[in-house]
């Protein structure tokens, strides 16, 4: 077998190339790897382009009084919010919903304060420290290169991916919806008057990679098998509201196979709001910017406690004055990335997981360092066998007691890692998850 | 397992249980935890399976308040000074003698950055902070971070005079991994005789650490530094003789607001002078601290922080010269230990209470099929085999005076992989002595901390103590056939390498990912690979003994060498019990 390189630009850009949510109205990227017979190696597979940022309408680049940052421990993956694999048939293999903000939770538990300086800050323009991030990213007066692995089941699960409709999946559309600028950027005070009109803008973008040219001895094979099957881990992501003092959540994940759950909590305030980051991963706030901390967690399955058997009551539940992040919350959330025990890359420190009001008083989440906040809530179903847990036709719950007594509604994305399988069976494809 | 990959393995339920302890509510210095886990948990997860305690630090009554808290690099594993692992049949399992200074050596030399934060996080060990930095050139400290401690809520930035006390300090969970044999093997655990573990609290005088950002014996050049009495652009100085109750502190180390000061009100402080080390004091009692506020006006509009102590002071000591002052300038400390002149001499006698003592078991569902298949093999006269990596703990003392020492260690482990000599010092230290570290081991001499680095740790950590050399003799032969020579390390100002790469071979051997030697200094340890990659070494009926030269420099310390020896075990299980094979 061989493998060729392949350079593929979006089929849908417009004639200058030039990509942006707010200014040029066409806020999805699609690009078309096409069906053919070879293999796919997903692994391989960058999304590369420029990314440039801009205060005002007129395309002025920001400056040193511009307040404008983003967050700095995903850089350019703050732009994806959607993330659609689908043959060219239209069935969808995977879909991963506020893409952006799974990565926020996702690439500063996974990985190290040292990969967002080099490897995600190279490809992906993160950099653990926001000023230096603004500075040379954001204030950029020149459009910034990236390169950067589309993270998820399908490009990171490392299976050759056939592309051919007659023994593969039938071609595949990648589907890139943008998130709104107001959803990217934040202001680094308390307003957002010196880039009221900020934009960003995507250009020169295309998908680069590498397949797998079958043998044609090994090619006749492929296309006479009958049935062929890849599993991957993916993400399926679900909202939900708190407001109170007792959020009890119910959900029908209708998922068979879930290795872990987790999740970040953003009061809803903040998403869409250029003063305020909306894809930050904060403790629940209230109105007076005091932090509404979490006195228990309970994960149910079917009504039941599962897998936890006891109530996982934090020190906050004891002593309400203590402002340090709750050990048992902190390794559940990171356990339901990778095994905790096994866990030599993360960036989750007492830096930037902190209980802290949003005050000046206090410490802005704002001026976290280390790529800022990183809360959230996890758990780990599945860590040995890989064979996940049914939550099919059984219901999760998730009850949370905290101090959240004022009307301030927040978002709960939760980010469930199920395993999935393609059947493809006489060039028609089958998802299960 | 990576988290996109996916792999097919046999499907096994995974639950996670809380096993309380069982003779007691609360516990404290000294006392032992007994916890269970029942038989009735057939199969768990070792590695996944931890201790969850909570912790709470008393300051000790009629002296002035600091804040306190565990050792800063293993955090509550100093507080286990022995562990035990039996079945619930009583059959002994393993037995470790001074855990937390092997979980000392674990964990500074398997050390970076994120796994430094992963303690930190969960274990209640402290990692060095952005908002107390060093901005005069000092080493960079673990033991800085006040603003963000599980042990005691911060203060806001704000003008605040509440005195510091017990109600300050907070209940600490922390989540421990236990560095025993078979709660470190990832290998699941067939717990069909039971266990019963059995944990020995640490003294209080071995836990406690104070902040390295108010110590005088230790990176002094990190402490707050005396600014002026005036607050002005032109500092004055306090002049021997004269009297003041207020004091501004140059934003030299992050001393930028009320919430980076790391002394609380109510704290007893002195001033000590960088060049010539004379003290400033006041005889009848050190200065105490009332108030601590910016004064944004101060210093030209550049603000500085103020603080007011609780009386008019008369300086009788030295003049306290300000800052960019041709003599010397001066750093603020914490005189809580001492009387006058007198350096760590008052009594002070802090003690911590642990509680909500639970085993976090990661409890499994084999599948049918494999326990039937099990059991029956069992019934039918099988006997299931279970390895793993243990460690046992061979303590020897010398005396300071013994310059020349040869320790003998009556091994007899048919699988032995490596031997790790800690030589800690055996000098009886009162809790003040430690926190102060006054007359402790100095590790090193880095010129731009201005003090020698002293050891914060007290018998918890190996020292070099001028060792000049050292070699194993063992199945009468000497290993390696070399003396090593330490001479370069004990002299604190360069490196030995064969040492290292001695304690390299030998870490790697015990299962200690050797990421770090950025304790080489701090944390002796003499180590010696018995074999390499996946072999044993039989010790049983050979002579084995570590042979050691003090002949330069005489040693100033008596030590206590905890020497852990490294060997896999075997359990055999059988229907009718259990037995241990070393």
């Amino acid at each position: 077998m061989s493998t060729e390189h392949f350079e593929i630009v979006p089929d849908n850009v417009q004639a200058n190339g030039k990509v942006s949510y707010d200014k040029s109205g066409n806020p999805t990227i699609r690009i078309k790897i096409p069906d053919v017979e070879r293999h796919l190696l997903a692994g391989t597979v960058r999304l590369n382009g420029k990314f440039q940022c801009f205060k005002n309408a007129a395309e002025d680049a920001p400056d040193a009084d511009t307040a404008m940052r983003m967050t700095e421990a995903i850089g350019v993956y703050s732009v994806i919010d959607s993330l659609t694999f689908q043959n060219f048939n239209g069935q969808t293999i995977e879909k991963i919903d506020n893409y952006n903000k799974f990565c926020s939770a996702f690439i500063p538990v996974g990985g190290s304060k040292q990969d967002l300086f080099d490897s995600y800050g190279t490809t992906a323009l993160s950099m653990p420290n926001f000023e230096v991030q603004r500075l040379s990213v954001v204030n950029n007066a020149s459009a910034n290169t990236f390169s950067i692995p589309l993270i998820s089941g399908l490009m990171n699960g490392h299976n050759p991916i056939p592309l051919s409709s007659g023994w593969g999946i039938g071609g595949l559309e990648i589907i890139i919806n943008l998130s709104p600028s107001s959803n990217v950027f934040f202001s680094a005070s308390t307003t957002s008057a010196s880039f009221a009109d900020g934009f960003y803008e995507l250009s020169d973008l295309s998908l680069t990679g590498e397949t797998l040219v079958p043998e044609p001895a090994q090619l006749q094979q492929l296309q006479t098998q009958k049935q062929s099957v890849i599993e991957y881990n993916t993400i399926n992501t679900f909202y939900q509201n708190i407001n109170s003092t007792n959020a009890v959540l119910s959900m029908n994940l209708g998922l068979s196979k879930v290795l872990s759950i987790f999740g970040t909590i953003t009061p809803t305030n903040f998403i869409n709001n250029l003063v305020e980051n909306g894809l930050a991963n904060l403790y629940p706030l209230n109105t007076d910017n005091s932090v509404a901390k979490i006195k228990s967690v309970i994960w149910q399955r079917a009504g039941e406690r599962f897998p936890f058997l006891y109530n996982i009551d934090t020190m906050q539940k004891d002593d309400n004055a203590q402002e340090f992040a709750d050990p048992q919350i902190v390794r559940n959330f990171q356990s339901a990335v990778k095994v905790f025990s096994e866990m030599g890359r993360t960036n989750v420190s007492p830096e930037n997981n902190r209980v802290e009001d949003n005050t000046a008083a206090s410490l802005s989440y704002k001026l976290f360092t280390d790529g800022g906040s990183t809360a959230g809530i996890g758990v780990s179903y599945d860590h040995i066998s890989n064979d996940g847990v049914s939550f099919k036709n059984i219901p999760l719950g998730l009850q949370m007691n905290l101090g959240l007594t004022s009307n301030n509604p927040h978002a709960l994305y939760l980010f469930v890692h199920n395993k999935n399988t393609i059947i493809i069976e006489n060039g028609n494809v089958q998802v299960i998850s | 397992m990576s988290f996109w990959t996916s792999e097919e393995k046999i499907s096994i339920g995974q639950t996670k249980v809380s096993i309380p302890s069982e003779n007691g509510l609360s516990y404290s210095a000294g006392q032992k935890i007994d916890i269970t886990i029942p038989r009735e948990i057939q199969f768990f997860q070792p590695k996944e399976s931890y201790l969850s305690l909570d912790v709470e630090i008393s300051l000790p009554s009629a002296r002035k308040p600091t804040r306190l808290s565990l050792d800063e690099y293993i955090g509550g594993q100093v507080l286990i000074k022995d562990i035990r692992v039996y079945t619930q049949g009583g059959t002994l399992l393993e037995e470790i003698q001074g855990y937390n200074t092997a979980v000392s050596v674990m964990y500074d030399y398997d050390s970076n950055e994120n796994i430094r934060n992963k303690r930190a996080m969960t274990e209640g060990t402290t990692s060095a902070t952005s908002f107390y930095r060093g901005t005069d050139g000092s080493t960079q400290s673990d033991n800085v971070n006040h603003i963000n401690s599980p042990y005691y809520v911060g203060v806001e930035n704000s003008a605040y005079s509440d005195p510091f006390d017990d109600d300050d300090y907070t209940k600490a969970k922390l989540l421990l991994p236990l560095h025993t044999g078979i709660f470190q093997n990832d290998k699941i655990f067939p717990n069909s005789m039971g266990l019963r573990l059995e944990i020995v609290l640490e003294d209080n005088n071995i836990v406690f650490r104070q902040l390295d950002s108010v110590n005088k014996n230790n990176k002094l050049s990190l402490n707050p530094k005396f600014h002026s009495l005036n607050g002005s652009s032109a500092p004055d100085e306090w002049t021997s003789g004269s009297d003041s109750n207020v004091f501004y502190v140059a934003r030299d180390n992050q001393n930028i607001g009320v919430d980076n000061f790391p002394f609380v009100v109510g704290e007893a402080i002195k001033f000590v002078n960088d060049t010539t080390a004379n003290l400033s004091y006041n005889n009848a009692s050190n200065m105490v601290i009332d108030t601590v506020e910016v004064i944004a006006t101060a210093d030209d509009n550049k603000g500085l922080i103020r603080v007011t102590l609780d009386d008019t002071y008369t300086n009788n000591g030295s003049t306290v010269f300000p800052l960019g002052s041709a003599s010397g300038e001066c750093y603020i400390y914490s005189a809580n230990f001492d009387n006058g002149s007198d350096v760590g001499v008052l009594s002070y006698n802090p003690t911590f209470t642990v509680s909500n003592v639970e085993l976090i078991v990661q409890k499994l569902e084999m599948p049918d099929g494999y326990k039937n298949q099990m059991n029956q093999m069992m019934r039918e006269g099988g006997s299931m085999v279970y390895d793993f990596l243990s460690y046992s703990n061979y303590r020897q003392t010398i005396l300071a005076s013994d310059t020349v020492a040869n320790i003998n260690l009556p091994l007899n482990f048919s699988r032995a992989k490596s031997i790790l000599c800690v030589p800690t010092d055996s000098t009886v230290r009162t809790t003040a002595k430690v926190l102060s570290c006054e007359d402790a081991y100095e590790y090193n001499e880095e010129s731009t901390d201005i003090s020698a680095n002293a050891n914060t740790r007290g018998s918890l950590v190996g020292i070099w103590d001028n060792l000049q050399n050292y070699q194993f003799n063992y199945n009468n032969r000497l290993q390696p056939s070399r003396k090593i020579s330490c001479a370069k390390i004990s002299a604190k100002n360069s490196i030995d390498q064969q040492p290292l790469v001695e304690l390299e071979k030998a870490l790697v051997q015990a299962g200690i990912q050797p990421r770090s030697f950025r304790a080489f200094q701090r944390n002796a340890v003499i180590g010696r690979a018995l074999a390499l990659q996946d072999g044993v070494y039989d010790c049983r009926g050979k002579s084995f003994s570590l042979q050691l030269e003090y002949t330069g420099t005489p040693p100033d310390f008596p030590k206590l060498f905890n020497n852990y020896v490294f060997h896999l075990r075997r359990l055999n299980i059988t229907a009718d019990g259990i037995s241990v094979e070393l």
